[in-house]
């Protein structure tokens, strides 16, 4: 049983970090009201590329 | 971008300008101190209140961990206080326990990074003062395991910084988690982590060190008893502790001895003796052991369910012991708190332990705790 408690542990702290709404949501908050730039491209796991590096002019 | 699983953690590819860094640290950590009396006596014990900036200065933070502190500082700012009043205190005791060098930056940095597996758990989940559904309960047991996942993959990050997040909240006993480990499983960098998690708790809370002599009576056996008492020298002779009034400390003290009772109503159950020294099942006995803790903690104040009013008139006669009193009480809700959650976590280990009419018992009890908390 206290096995599956930490299995379901892990399983929650994967999930956690692999579909973060929560981080992500407050990196966009942030961008409100903070300077935050991507420094590469972004791309999902199925190459689709969310956002561009900005290039330094 | 909330629906696409990206290829790479986000914050790998973002920069932010005016963002944590170890200057800034240095600089916050300064001001924390300035604006708590309480904390310089802490941070001037070993003679110089500058030990810890300077000591902060000299760590290495990745642009990945300053990007993460930075989302901390600007949109959790009461994590990020907590995170510097963690690392401050880990640090008087790292000194007082001679750590240097490697042990020194990693203890640093497990105090830093502690809880920023929370930055990855709904906000609403963390500021909830109402008790905790079994799935958000899951996701406070998995921030341990989230905050190593994250150390983990940090390159030039020492794996002993992982292991002591992983373990920040287990206690001595057995009680804590993730993995209910106990003793020398526990590492020393995760112990005063750990120590200095719950007082900066404590201190956040009340500002008081009347609450950590209660803290050290009634946790005993969680936490390290060498860092307990070098936490309560480090805060000194701090007062500022609310009294309530004794008369309203009567119906909490009522139905603590009516917990009590039926507590040891379920102990005849189990066919226990009396005294606190007979063994329960497995299980049950972290449980029995913490109960017991309160029960002496309580008997400590010549507590006696029969003559409760002798008690409060006792109380109201003595500034001091009144001022215990109402700390001893404020922790011990926090320790029933605790408790329910515990129980409620291992229910299913418990329940496969009990018979049926002892399951009754314990579920009684259990709703009878539950409705007392409501009250608070």
């Amino acid at each position: 049983m206290a096995n599956a408690c930490d299995t379901l542990y892990k399983n929650t702290a994967h999930q956690s970090i692999e579909e973060d709404p929560h981080y992500v949501t407050a990196i966009t908050e942030m961008a409100g009201h903070k300077e935050v730039i991507s420094s590469k491209d972004i791309y999902t796991t199925n190459r689709i590329k969310l956002i561009t590096k900005k290039h330094d002019n | 971008m909330i629906n696409h699983k990206l290829c790479k953690p986000i914050d790998q590819s973002l920069i932010v300008k005016n963002g944590v860094t170890v200057e800034s640290l240095a600089k916050d950590v300064t001001r924390l101190i300035k604006e708590n009396p309480g904390l310089q006596y802490l941070a001037a014990f070993n003679g110089d209140f500058r030990a810890l900036p300077q000591d902060l200065i000299l760590l290495v933070l990745s642009p990945h961990m300053g990007f993460k502190l930075t989302v901390a500082k600007e949109q959790h700012p009461d994590l990020f206080q907590h995170l510097l009043l963690v690392t401050l205190i880990a640090h008087y005791l790292a000194v007082r326990k001679k750590l240097v060098g490697k042990d020194m930056n990693n203890l640093l940095c497990a105090a830093l990074f502690h809880d920023l597996g929370e930055l990855y758990i709904d906000p609403v989940i963390l500021n909830s003062e109402n008790h905790y559904s079994e799935i958000e309960r899951l996701h406070i047991y998995a921030h341990p395991i989230t905050g190593y996942l994250i150390i983990h993959e940090v390159a030039g990050i020492d794996p002993a910084v992982a292991t002591a997040i992983l373990q920040h909240h287990e206690r001595l006993d057995g009680s804590g988690y993730p993995y209910g480990l106990n003793g020398d499983a526990i590492g020393t960098t995760a112990r005063i982590i750990s120590v200095a998690d719950a007082c900066a708790s404590i201190f956040a809370r009340f500002g008081s060190s009347q609450r950590l002599t209660t803290l050290m009576r009634l946790n005993g056996q969680k936490y390290d008893p060498e860092l307990l008492s070098l936490v309560y020298e480090g805060f000194g002779p701090i007062t500022d502790c609310t009294v309530a009034d004794n008369n309203v400390e009567l119906p909490r003290l009522e139905a603590v001895s009516t917990l009590l009772e039926t507590w040891g109503k379920f102990r005849t159950e189990l066919g226990l003796l009396a005294s606190d020294s007979s063994s329960p099942p497995g299980e049950l006995k972290y449980i029995f052991d913490r109960i017991a803790n309160l029960r002496s903690m309580l008997f400590q104040f010549g507590f006696d369910p029969c003559s409760l009013e002798l008690l409060v008139d006792i109380t109201m006669a003595d500034p001091e012991i009144a001022i215990e009193l109402t700390a001893a009480l404020d922790e011990l809700d926090w320790q029933f708190i605790a408790l329910e959650r515990e129980i409620c976590r291992r229910r299913e280990i418990i329940r496969v332990a009990l018979n049926d009419c002892e399951n009754h018992h314990l579920d009684s009890w259990t709703k009878e705790l539950l409705a007392y908390l409501a009250t608070l």
